[in-house]
């Protein structure tokens, strides 16, 4: 290995050691800048300019939004994973080379679909090869790698926390998680870089405040759910419900909005997922406590079922309709509309809504114990702060 | 006002020439219909004072009367905010108010001298009809053009070679003709012709001077023929026939008295001079043929002065193409001043409907299908650079638009189609998906939601593994759509200008603002080209055997656009002769006001022409460059020589 265990303790304890990260404007990577800050260290983050807006100032938006006090513990260089070099200057790059203890490597394409297969692969596999590179060209000693749950792939069952090869995926998104987890430990293994790989399942935001600064994922069929039904009202006092009625939509004697919607599932699925506190306290206790490197695994041991989460729905939105059934249920009666647009939406995210895969997380678990840091089963107390959340800052669009 | 702030406005007009169609329902300018010159016009006006502005001109009589002859109605504001988005009125109050402040003062007033030839002009066609006064010249002496034709060519017209100025103005091409006359007959047109002849004055003819390639400009005689007004229609033959001036805009609704329509170009040219300088291409071409299909004859006075018509026996043969020499065009055949085209019956059912595509190839597919198959009467592929700017009533609408389908959508290309029922029954059933008249309809009024609302960005994130498009634009997501959208009027209204917000809610509660097929015979919207940039399009014509090579130019004139820093996008493919061959329409766009960027789109623009030659000429199909001034020839020579 290129340093020892003691002289990193060392080094971070001078808090003269630099970090470098990836994706400081994301959901994830910001959470672990911010922590990372909070916790004295010296970052470096790698931003793109993105909507007239330089890399410094976006930044400087996201920390604004973690309501970090005045920090003057970090530099902002403006590049991109997915160029070579990173897009850095020769100067920025070459300082980086120069410097760089640790790399914190968060930036990802969360995209799912096949069509965004290109965008995802330069970011997600062709993005890591050059942070990877920027690593092995210089003197990092520890490579933090932000990955997922998901990359275990078309498996049942139990999924270790180790890398094992797997060629079958529900989606891009895994493919290209998987593929860079293992250049990553190619790489850091031939330039005796350690490294912890990180893997939470599906993360929504805060489980004690409800914020958070993504509403992709879990939130986009609550978002729908939210949207449909404010359509729907308008269109019942507007329009006396004409067009609602031709959806299958209407107003219950109990003033609950009816919304026809069977979602498919399979008996015994679940859903894994994890807030984004949790996911941050977990990554640090391991950052700090293995200098040794490894995998692991940052999941709920309580998933969630679908009938559980139509039932958060329901009553967060005084709306009534939904149910879980079996495939089988489509055959006898075909999918109305509004099912189009929901089977359109789950098809994508087809593996978190029939996921019977079950992530061992023995070695994270050793490590967050010993922390006491424990996953929040998502109950509906949580549930309702997130999504109350979610809906006063528009779903994201009202945030700065 | 004063005229500095104003000249800004005036810099930007495009001369569309809108402002001189009654295409609002709203009338034209008074001012332009009773004094003809294209000086009495908004697009004049604004042209005077871009030269005021810039002292090219002095202050004259004639200059004083445009200027008090403005009645500030504010039928211009409409019309051109309708069109760029521009307020002209702004630009006339000022030239009022400067105009009073010189005769107020006791500034000099200049008067032009009368010389021999303008003389013999005014013995022509009277004394109101020929002028030399700079404030009418200069309205004259201008299109968008970023390319200098003398670049092209060196065009003789056989007395003397037209010299074509270097100087050019501030961001301008100019060319300062010497007069300019206004014949009324075609008798008149053949003496004007001699006069010139005889005192060795180059000359320029021109119909409403809507060109945009430099070819309506020179440096002697401007012939505008737009006092040329006959138009008579033939419906038992299915023929109308127009004098020099009658607009594409005219000619339709006269001939939509009868039920029936001809193949338009652009809704404010002039018919005849639109047959001659390329033949009219446009959506309709795929039915009613290009060139030499769409006229059963036309009277031409030659440059001896002698009228012929094309149908006589021992007349010039104007029906064969000759490819020019390399950076040559070919000669003009003479000056068109009537013309008699085919008119074609409107049917009944005729709808229109949509195909979205993000993939150029599936579209040109399809496209081709159709063609070949002989249906419908429009079937072209229109980029967003087009389709956006065509649908929005304001340029950020359009930008938002273009956003929302690019981005959200992932909508690239819409190939329109317009036919009867069982047409319209044959693309629902070829297509994945469609945006009939009834969704075109919603989107248009419903226009704003579309890009701002949450839900439709929310709905296309739905669609998952699907492209968005093909999920917003099922039958079964349609009551959503509509839902979400509450397309209305006053929708759509609310993104214009306050003050014209009234104006535009009633204008769009006429169903012939969404009708596709209304939409396609008039061509209004497309005037839209131009409303925030000047624009020059690059033309091609192509064989459909290889698409790939027809992507592969299309993408080649975008790489153009892209390597001189230009705004640039596909405007239109439409299908010729039954999906044998197509021409395409790639537009550059520029700032007119900014001569780095002019001289980018000329670079683009002649780069572009080039490399299209050498493509087509692979393909056998000749370059639209090497077509013009012959219009009139027949369309099998043009295509297949």
């Amino acid at each position: 290995m290129r340093s020892s265990v003691d002289y990193i303790v060392e080094k971070r304890k001078t808090a003269e050691s630099l970090i470098f990260l990836t994706g400081g404007t994301g959901f994830t990577g910001s959470h672990i800048a911010v922590e990372l800050l909070k916790r004295g260290y010296f970052v470096v983050l790698l931003c793109r300019p993105k909507h007239n807006l330089g890399a410094y100032e976006r930044i400087q938006k996201v920390l604004e939004w973690h309501g970090l006090p005045y920090n003057k513990n970090f530099k902002v260089v403006s590049g991109q994973v997915d160029e070579p070099r990173l897009g850095l200057d020769d100067e920025v790059y070459t300082y980086l080379l120069e410097n760089v203890d640790e790399i914190w490597h968060c930036a990802a394409d969360t995209s799912f679909p096949e069509r965004k297969r290109t965008q995802a692969e330069k970011v997600n596999v062709q993005g890591t090869l050059n942070v990877l590179r920027l690593a092995a060209e210089s003197k990092c000693y520890l490579f933090h790698h932000m990955s997922s749950a998901y990359v275990a792939g078309k498996v049942h069952g139990r999924c270790m926390e180790k890398y094992v090869p797997q060629r079958q995926f529900y989606n891009v998104y895994e493919e290209t998680k998987h593929i860079a987890e293992g250049h990553v430990l190619e790489t850091c293994g031939r330039e005796k870089i350690r490294v912890n790989i990180y893997r939470p399942s599906i993360i929504y935001g805060d489980s004690r405040t409800g914020k958070s600064l993504s509403f992709k994922a879990f939130y986009v069929p609550f978002r729908a759910g939210h949207y449909l039904k404010k359509l729907f009202e308008r269109d019942i006092e507007e329009n006396e419900g004409l067009q609602a009625e031709k959806m299958g939509a209407r107003k219950t004697d109990d003033g609950k909005i009816y919304m026809p919607i069977r979602i498919g599932k399979i008996a015994g699925s679940s859903f894994n997922l994890v807030p984004i506190d949790f996911t941050v306290d977990g990554c640090m206790a391991i950052m700090e406590n293995c200098l040794d490197g490894g995998i692991f695994h940052l999941v709920s041991r309580k998933p969630n079922t679908l009938d559980e989460l139509i039932l958060f729905g329901e009553k967060f939105f005084n709306a009534t309709g939904y149910k879980s059934v079996l495939a089988e249920d489509f055959v006898n009666q075909p999918r109305n509309a509004l099912e189009i647009l929901f089977d359109s939406f789950i098809n994508t995210y087809e593996p978190n809504f029939h996921d019977d895969r079950i992530f061992d997380d023995t070695k994270a678990g050793e490590i967050l114990d010993r922390n006491n840091i424990a996953c929040p089963c998502l109950d509906y107390e949580i549930f309702s702060k997130c999504i109350k959340h979610a809906i006063e800052v528009d779903w994201g669009r009202a945030l700065p | 006002m004063g005229l500095e702030e104003v000249k800004n406005i005036a810099a930007k007009c495009v001369h569309f020439g809108m402002c001189k169609i009654d295409f609002l329902g709203t009338g034209v300018c008074p001012s332009g219909i009773k004094h003809k010159y294209a000086g009495y016009y908004p697009q004049g006006g604004m042209e005077i004072v871009n030269a005021l502005a810039n002292k090219l001109i002095p202050v004259t009589e004639r200059l004083i009367d445009i200027a008090r002859s403005c009645t500030l109605c504010g039928i211009c504001d409409k019309q051109c905010y309708f069109v760029t988005e521009l307020r002209p009125m702004k630009v006339m109050e000022a030239l009022k108010e400067y105009v009073e402040a010189v005769v107020q003062r006791n500034e000099p007033i200049e008067s032009p001298v009368e010389d021999q030839v303008l003389r013999d002009l005014r013995g022509i066609v009277g004394g109101e009809w020929a002028t030399n006064d700079p404030a009418i010249l200069v309205t004259y002496s201008r299109d968008i053009s970023p390319v200098d034709p003398a670049i092209l060519v060196t065009y003789s017209i056989d007395i003397r070679p037209v010299t074509y100025s270097r100087d050019i103005s501030p961001c301008h091409l100019r060319h300062m003709p010497e007069y300019v006359v206004m014949p009324g007959s075609t008798r008149e047109v053949a003496e004007i012709i001699k006069a010139a002849n005889k005192h060795k004055v180059p000359f320029m003819p021109r119909g409403t001077g809507q060109n945009s390639h430099g070819l309506t400009l020179g440096e002697g005689i401007i012939i505008d023929l737009s006092r040329m007004k006959t138009l008579e229609v033939d419906p038992k033959n299915w023929t109308a026939t127009v004098g020099a001036g009658v607009t594409s805009f005219e000619m339709q609704k006269e001939a939509n008295k009868h039920k029936m329509r001809a193949s338009v170009a652009e809704p404010a040219a002039c018919v005849c001079a639109n047959m001659v300088m390329t033949g009219i291409y446009g959506t309709l071409c795929h039915a009613y043929g290009y060139a030499g299909d769409n006229y059963v004859d036309a009277e031409i006075v030659a440059f001896d002065g002698k009228p012929f018509r094309t149908n006589d026996k021992y007349a010039p043969n104007v029906f064969n193409y000759s490819l020019p020499p390399p950076g040559t065009l070919a000669p003009l055949p003479g000056i068109c001043t009537q013309i008699t085209v085919r008119l074609y019956p409107i049917v009944e059912d005729e709808e229109g409907i949509l195909v979205p595509f993000s993939d150029l190839h599936e579209a040109l597919e399809m496209m081709r299908e159709i063609a070949r198959r002989r249906i419908g009467l429009v079937d072209s592929i229109l980029g967003l650079e087009y389709f956006a700017p065509f649908i929005s009533p304001t340029f950020q609408a359009s930008e938002e638009l273009r956003r929302f389908f690019t981005e959200e959508m992932e909508v690239k290309y819409l190939l329109m189609v317009v036919g009867d029922k069982s047409t319209i029954r044959t693309i629902k059933e070829m297509a994945d998906v469609t945006v009939d008249q009834e969704m075109f309809r919603t989107i248009m009024l419903g226009l704003p939601k579309l890009y701002s609302d949450d839900g439709m960005e929310l709905l296309c994130q739905l669609s998952g593994a699907e492209k968005p498009y093909k999920l917003l634009f099922k039958e079964e997501t349609r009551p959503l759509v509509e839902m979400a959208l509450s397309p209305s009027p006053e929708n759509i209204a609310a993104v214009v200008d306050k003050d014209l917000q009234d104006f535009f809610k009633k204008l769009y509660s006429k169903p012939e603002m969404t009708d596709l097929v209304w939409l396609n015979m008039y061509r209004i919207l497309s005037s839209r080209i131009g409303r925030n940039y000047a624009y020059a399009p690059s033309l091609a014509f192509v064989s459909l055997d290889n698409l790939d090579k027809v992507v592969e130019i299309c993408d080649m004139l975008k790489s153009i656009g892209d390597k001189y820093d230009l705004r640039s996008g596909l405007g239109v493919i439409n299908p010729l002769d039954f999906g044998k061959r197509a021409q395409i329409e790639h537009v550059y766009y520029f700032d007119q006001t900014n001569n780095q960027e002019r001289e980018n789109a000329a670079n683009a623009l002649i780069e572009s022409m080039n490399k299209v030659n050498a493509f087509t000429q692979e393909m056998k199909a000749p370059a639209l460059v090497s077509i013009v001034f012959q219009g009139l020839c027949r369309s099998e020579n043009l295509l297949y020589t």
